[in-house]
This record gives C-alpha cells, structure tokens and sequence, in this order.
C-alpha cells in the first residue's frame, strides 16, 4: 500500500498541532478523544509503512490516552481539589511549542538574506589578528612546566619548613578563577600560583583550569613566547 | 589623525583582520577610545549603506566585521567554491529559537519543549558556529548550558541580541508585521 500523502513531522507535539491546525482547534479546548483517535490513526500508518518513529510519538499516545480516561472518570464529591482541566499541562506545552515554531519560521525566513554574506578568512596572516596569540597546548606545558619548576626550587630552600597540608579540591579552585575572571576581568595564570602554593595545589589549580578551557569558560592568551597566560572568562 | 584619516584606518584594520574583531582591538590600534572608535566605527559603517556598497561594516555587540552584502550572493557564489549556504532544517531551526529566547538553555530543556531529542540539531548548530556552550548551569546535574554567538546575529541582521522581537509578537499573531519586516530590511 502507498500512501498518497504521508506528512513527516519533527515529533509528537509537531503532529498534534498540524491535527489541531487544520481542524481549526483551540488548542485550550482540544476534543481529546477525536484528536486520540487521529493521533493514532497516524501511528498505525508510520507502522504499516513500515516507517520508524521517534519513541517520543509513543510517549504522547499514552499521555493522550491518559488525559482521555481522566476526562471520563466522573468527578468524586468528596475529592476537594481543584478540578484542574487534564488537558491543560499538554495544551501549555502545545501553546509553547507553537511559539517556538513561529519563531524559528521567523528566523528561517532571514537566514536566506542575512546568512549569506560572506566575510574573507584571515588564516593567511594569523600574525596580524592581534597582539595576543591563541595559547595551544604545549606553551600550557611550557608554562606548567616553568610552576613547577620554581615550586621545586622553593622546596629545596624550604627544605627545613614543615610542609602544611594545603588540598584544594578542582571544584573550588574554578569557583575561585570564576570569581576572580567575572565581570570580563582578565586573570594572570601565573598569579594563580603565587605565594608557596602546595604541589598538590598547583595541580588541582591547573586541572581547574584545563577544565574550564574544555567547558568553554574561559580563553587563553599569550602575550610571547614563554610569558605569562592571560585567562579571560567567555561570558 | 582627523576624522576621516580615523575611518581609513579602522577600515583598513577591519579589511586586514576579516574575522570579526572587538571594538577594544579597533579601538587600541587606533590608539582612540573605545567611545571614539564607537562613533567612528558607525560612521563608516554609514558610509558603506548609505552608498550601498558590496560590502557591509557588520556590528555583533562589541565585535566588527567586514562582510560582502547578502543582495550579492548570486554573483558572490560563481568564483567562490562552497560558497553554498545549505539552509537549516525545520528541526534546527526550532532548536535555534529555543536557544535564542532561552539562553543559556540545557539540551534538556530544548528537547522537553521540541518533544524530540535535538542532539543532532544542537551539534550541528554549534558546528556551524551559530550556537556555542556556555558553561555549566546551576541546575541538578550540572548541564550544559547554550548560547547564540556573533555568527547568530550576524545571519540575523541584527547587532545585539536585543533586536530580537519580543516573544510576546509571536504568541500575539502578529507575525504578519514581522514578515514585511524583513523583506523591508
């Protein structure tokens, strides 16, 4: 059996509002059973056809079902709650989704203007973007490296000092390159280490900061070869 | 450097750089203010409408860029390869107004209000550069949050993100009024 027209939709609340749509419904009101049995109708057909949908067009169905048997049950005197209509958290969502999609028609009818205007890349010159470099991974070696490299030397003068456990754990030390970075300001990655930080200090510090880096918190800029990392929050 | 010696050189600093570049950049190359780059940038962006020109001076909040304007894409598209822009989806597209008029958004909540799982929109905006992650959000489970970047307003016309319309137009039928909007602009 072909079908002579068989309409695809984005998903279960897609399908409910062209049901809705055509049959010139308040999405407020919806005669659920009709608009159950249609919904339905529709599942058949995908199935028949062979035609796999998203497990979300099942979610609905029974959601559809359920508002449809709470519709019939009577309403117990004694139940003192307020009779909530049982469509109305599904038409809310409808409503919302409606929206949304008068929106992205909106944006979808600028995009062929506005997102066809090309601008030229400036690979060819990456020297002259700016006087900061984008940081790769290996001067955050380098500069790690240099960190370490004075905690190291610090602990061969302190050797006498006792070693007083400083641990921190990586979620507060983003907490505390956040606050230090908010407000646009930008952050000295070498300051993150000053004082007589702890090694596992400076580890957890620099963990902080390869995470944020990776969750797109922060970006880093290096002002030359070997100097310090400027972090600067991407907000 | 007088005014107009200004506009030369800020024009010469955007047409070098190409890629969008920060007021404060513009503005420290200059060695002016921000302020007076400001005025100087809309000046010459002025210049470059007012004559129509082939190319536009694009502002994106705090960012600038040249751009070829989008009336000359036919011919624009015959000498560059790939010049092809493949319109987004519909599923896209409803991705993208959820993360426009909900930003920072989870990935979760695009999918509640889509009613089907967006993952694949999601990466491919991100991938073509219209939406980014912003971080972690304060909810339960920490998810991602994200939003529209320079490159949304640019394929949008608009400059900030408050040129959006309301979303009270949208819910209010009055679509109608957008759409001449846009043919006008």
């Amino acid at each position: 059996m072909l079908p002579v027209h068989f309409e695809l939709f984005e998903g279960p609340l897609d399908l409910l509002l062209s049901l809705i749509t055509k049959k010139e419904l308040d999405i407020y009101d919806i005669p659920i059973a009709e608009i159950t049995e249609e919904y339905m109708g529709y599942l058949y057909t995908a199935g028949e056809l062979n035609i796999e949908l998203a497990s979300e067009f099942i979610v609905v169905a029974s959601q559809l079902i359920e508002i449809k048997t709470r519709m019939m049950l009577p309403k117990s005197a004694d139940d003192d709650s307020v009779d909530e209509d049982p469509r109305l958290a599904l038409a809310e969502r409808l409503e919302q989704y409606r929206i949304f999609k008068t929106i992205s028609s909106y944006i979808g009818r600028r995009e062929p203007y506005f997102g066809v205007m090309i601008g030229k890349d400036s690979e060819y010159f990456p020297s002259i973007k700016d006087e900061y470099a984008p940081v790769d991974s290996s001067m955050l070696v380098d500069a790690i490296k240099a960190i370490l490299a004075r905690f190291d030397v610090q602990n061969a003068e302190a050797a006498a000092y006792e070693v007083i456990g400083d641990e921190l754990a990586v979620a507060d030390a983003i907490g505390m390159i956040r606050n230090r970075i908010e407000g646009g300001k930008e952050v000295s990655f070498f300051s993150l280490f000053s004082g007589r930080p702890s090694r596992g200090r400076i580890i957890s510090m620099f963990l902080a900061v390869l995470e944020m880096l990776k969750e797109n918190m922060i970006t880093l800029s290096q002002s030359g070869n070997y100097g310090d990392i400027t972090i600067t929050g991407c907000d | 450097m007088d005014n107009d010696e200004l506009k030369c050189a800020a024009e010469a600093v955007l047409f070098a750089a190409g890629e969008p570049l920060k007021l404060t950049s513009i503005a420290r190359a200059l060695e002016i203010s921000e302020g007076r780059a400001l005025t100087v940038l809309q000046e010459l962006k002025d210049d470059y409408d007012k004559a129509r020109r082939g190319i536009r001076i694009v502002q994106m909040e705090n960012e600038y860029q040249m751009l070829s304007r989008g009336d000359y894409f036919p011919q624009v598209r015959r000498v560059i390869r790939n010049a092809q822009v493949p319109l987004l989806s519909q599923a896209a597209l409803e991705t993208l107004a959820i993360v426009a008029y909900r930003q920072p958004v989870a990935r979760a909540d695009v999918e509640y209000i889509r009613g089907v799982s967006s993952s694949s929109s999601l990466d491919l905006l991100v991938e073509r550069g219209l939406v980014a992650p912003s971080g972690r959000m304060d909810l339960p489970g920490r998810p991602m949050g994200y939003k529209t970047t320079g490159e949304f307003l640019k394929m949008m016309g608009i400059s900030s993100l408050s040129e959006l319309p309301d979303m009270k137009t949208f819910s209010e039928g009055i679509q109608m009024r957008l759409s001449e909007d846009t043919e006008i602009q």
